[in-house]
């Protein structure tokens, strides 16, 4: 049960308000201005909390007290000295492809493959019954010399109707999460010149685009 | 240039913690402060925060994930201690790159943006590979690389790979006597503080080994005849008692019109302000050759709170009146944060310094009075071939500093030029209660007392 009271709670000992005593974890990691479930949050018995303290998931339920400690920590720290050259240049791209959208994004890795995430990124207008979500673009260490096909949503990315987009039907799990693959495909070369990287977002756009006016 | 100091036996830590791991990778924390200079930084880490397998949630040949908890545990250690945080790992492959990766660079985003503004203290990320160390370090722009990486101890240590030498016919033979000391000495920007007898010397001869850049310290001007005999670069020439010239300006002429390729930065200001202490704190060591106290104990806190090896040097001449010499006594002292410094070898004493600050009319009036010894300001006595032995073995000591056979060399020693003899001095180790042990690496956060610019022209 939710109780409505005022209480303050500091996380990253940053003073917190909240309307509510009991949240979950998501909610905490919005009201302290951490979008997504990209973060680790712990209960901290005080800042200098030798433990580093008790992990809460976003879907645990919370109940604050004034005055307790969280901490965040950031779900991208996988350090590793794999696919260097690959990752120097994928940086780059990465890098303009914020500095162009200013889009959350980050470069995660599992088994050798290599995943863009751009995270709470605008949908077009009316045409997916969400307005927002993180996108997924999946490639391997040989970018850019290697081509991205396709792109992924959260499994919420469909119709207004309630249908399932055309060919993207298929819910694929990566970096321990579900995903909706959008399977379209490019018409175009890809060119591994450049930044490719942005090529293949605006791929993903003009699609969209082509979309809301059929 | 951004430069971090590592304490030695930190670095044998966490070098031994990698190596257990390898071929995967390995990494931990170390606290991290910081000393800002005048134009980049010195980081200073020391204390590591060693993991174990459960601060893992991936470990591989070329992956490394830590969990949130080890993260935040040593956040929490951070914080207790009032610092900042460095990740050290390794790349123990050396078809890895040599810095960060790509992967590493993104982490070590994600994590400065995310525990940067919690933290009291900067926060950085080492590489430890085969070729060497490297690094960046989080500041408010984004991030920035780390220049040099050092291990202070006994000795320096460079972990970071040194740019390689344009070597002309200027150097063979000197290329011949030190080998890799050689470059390691050309790379070094080295503050001397006091340009009269002793400091000249030491400065013509840095110049002349090739270091890459001299930082001249010292507020006065030319306006004791005597010095002149001692003085390298000076001539009577440049006694002109209506506008005497600084000593700084008549050794930065002499020393740039060598001719050699080193850059020569004058500072005319007294060491125990702040603005001319961060001037220090851009070098790699520090050579110290001033008699006056309280100037000494400002520069003595660089060993220990900085991480930033001194070289002090002194003489003593055993002349009583007519009766003849008994002694030239030339004294060297390395001080680093492993060796004594000014305090415990009792080198410098806290009541000289008050008086040294206090304003002449009081120090005249307390003399009278018989509370103060006079003469805490008159010139000591001197003579050139004392001072120039102190500058060579001052010299001598830099080189045994950058050198592993350092490790077996006296961190104090006087040798008599009249005598032949020479003698370690006591004692060997800090003392264990002594103000240099409180605060060893803490920077700014425990930086010495300075004197205000006001109080001085006043």
């Amino acid at each position: 049960m939710t109780t409505k009271a005022t209480v303050h709670v500091f996380v990253n000992r940053r003073k917190v308000e909240l309307e509510q005593t009991q949240l979950t974890g998501e909610q905490l990691l919005a009201a302290a201005g951490f979008q997504g479930r990209e973060w680790d949050l712990l209960r901290l018995q005080g800042e200098g909390d030798p433990t580093g303290g008790t992990l809460i998931m976003w879907n645990d339920t919370v109940t604050v007290k004034p005055g307790d400690h969280f901490r965040v920590i950031p779900g991208n720290r996988t350090f590793g000295a794999c696919a260097p050259t690959v990752h120097r240049e994928l940086a780059q791209h990465v890098n303009e492809l914020r500095a162009a959208t200013g889009l959350e994004i980050e470069i995660l890795e599992d088994q050798g493959r290599i995943f863009v995430l751009l995270r709470d990124a605008p949908l077009p207008a009316g045409l997916f019954r969400v307005t927002r979500s993180d996108i997924l673009f999946i490639t391997d260490q040989q970018y850019p010399l290697s081509a991205m096909d396709m792109f992924w949503t959260s499994p919420e990315v469909i119709r207004p109707d309630g249908s399932v987009p055309q060919g993207a039907d298929a819910i694929e799990t990566y970096v321990g999460r579900q995903w909706r693959r959008f399977s379209w495909h490019r018409n175009s070369i890809w060119n591994p010149a450049g930044n490719p990287l942005l090529d293949h977002f605006a791929f993903m756009e003009s699609r969209w685009a082509a979309e809301v006016r059929k | 240039m951004i430069r971090l100091a590592i304490l030695d036996k930190a670095v044998e830590q966490v070098v031994q913690h990698l190596e257990s791991r390898s071929p995967a990778e390995e990494g931990c924390f170390c606290l991290l402060w910081q000393g800002k200079g005048r134009q980049g930084i010195r980081l200073l880490a020391s204390r590591p925060f060693l993991s174990d397998p459960r601060s893992w949630e991936r470990q591989g040949t070329d992956v490394l994930r830590p969990s949130a908890q080890w993260v935040s545990a040593a956040v929490s250690r951070a914080i207790e201690a009032d610092s900042g945080l460095l990740f050290i790992h390794s790349h123990p492959n050396s078809l890895h790159p040599p810095g960060l990766s790509g992967a590493d660079l993104f982490a070590f985003d994600a994590l400065a943006r995310t525990l940067a503004p919690m933290l009291n203290g900067p926060f950085g990320s080492v590489v430890v590979h085969p070729t060497g160390w490297s690094g960046m370090v989080w500041a408010d722009t984004g991030p920035l690389s780390i220049d040099r990486i050092i291990s202070v101890g006994k000795t320096m240590r460079f972990l970071s790979s040194i740019p390689p030498n344009n070597d002309t016919d200027l150097d063979c033979r000197q290329r011949d006597a030190l080998g890799v000391v050689h470059d390691r000495l050309q790379s070094l920007t080295v503050a001397v503080v006091g340009c009269g007898g002793l400091g000249s010397p030491i400065a013509e001869q840095l110049v002349r080994m090739g270091v890459a850049e001299v930082l001249l310290i010292d507020r006065d001007t030319l306006d004791t005849p005597s010095n002149v005999r001692r003085m390298f670069g000076s001539t009577v020439h440049d006694l002109r008692p209506d506008h005497p010239k600084t000593k700084v300006d008549i050794l930065a002429d002499h020393v740039e019109g060598l001719g050699f390729d080193v850059a020569v930065r004058r500072v005319a200001a007294d060491v125990r302000t702040e603005a001319a202490f961060r001037r220090l704190l851009d070098s790699d060591v520090v050579m110290l050759a001033t008699d006056n106290h309280g100037s000494r104990a400002v520069v003595n806190e660089l060993a220990a709170v900085y991480l930033l090896p001194v070289v002090d040097a002194g003489v003593r001449v055993g002349a009583k009146s007519d009766t003849g010499l008994s002694g030239l006594i030339a004294e060297v002292r390395v001080l680093t944060p492993v060796t004594p410094c000014l305090w415990c070898r009792r080198t410098i004493n806290a009541d000289t310094i008050r008086v040294e600050n206090l304003p002449s009319e009081e120090r005249e009036r307390l003399t009278k009075e018989g509370y103060v010894v006079d003469g805490v300001d008159d010139p000591v006595p001197s003579v050139a071939a004392l001072t120039v032995l102190a500058s060579g073995m001052a010299t001598c000591a830099l080189l045994a500093l950058l050198s592993k056979e350092g490790r077996v060399t006296p961190s104090g020693y006087w040798f008599d030029g009249f005598l032949g003899d020479a003698l370690r001095t006591w004692p060997e180790e800090p003392v264990p209660n002594c103000r240099c042990r409180q605060n060893i690496g803490h920077g700014d956060n425990a930086s010495p007392p300075f004197v205000a610019e006001a109080a001085l022209s006043g």
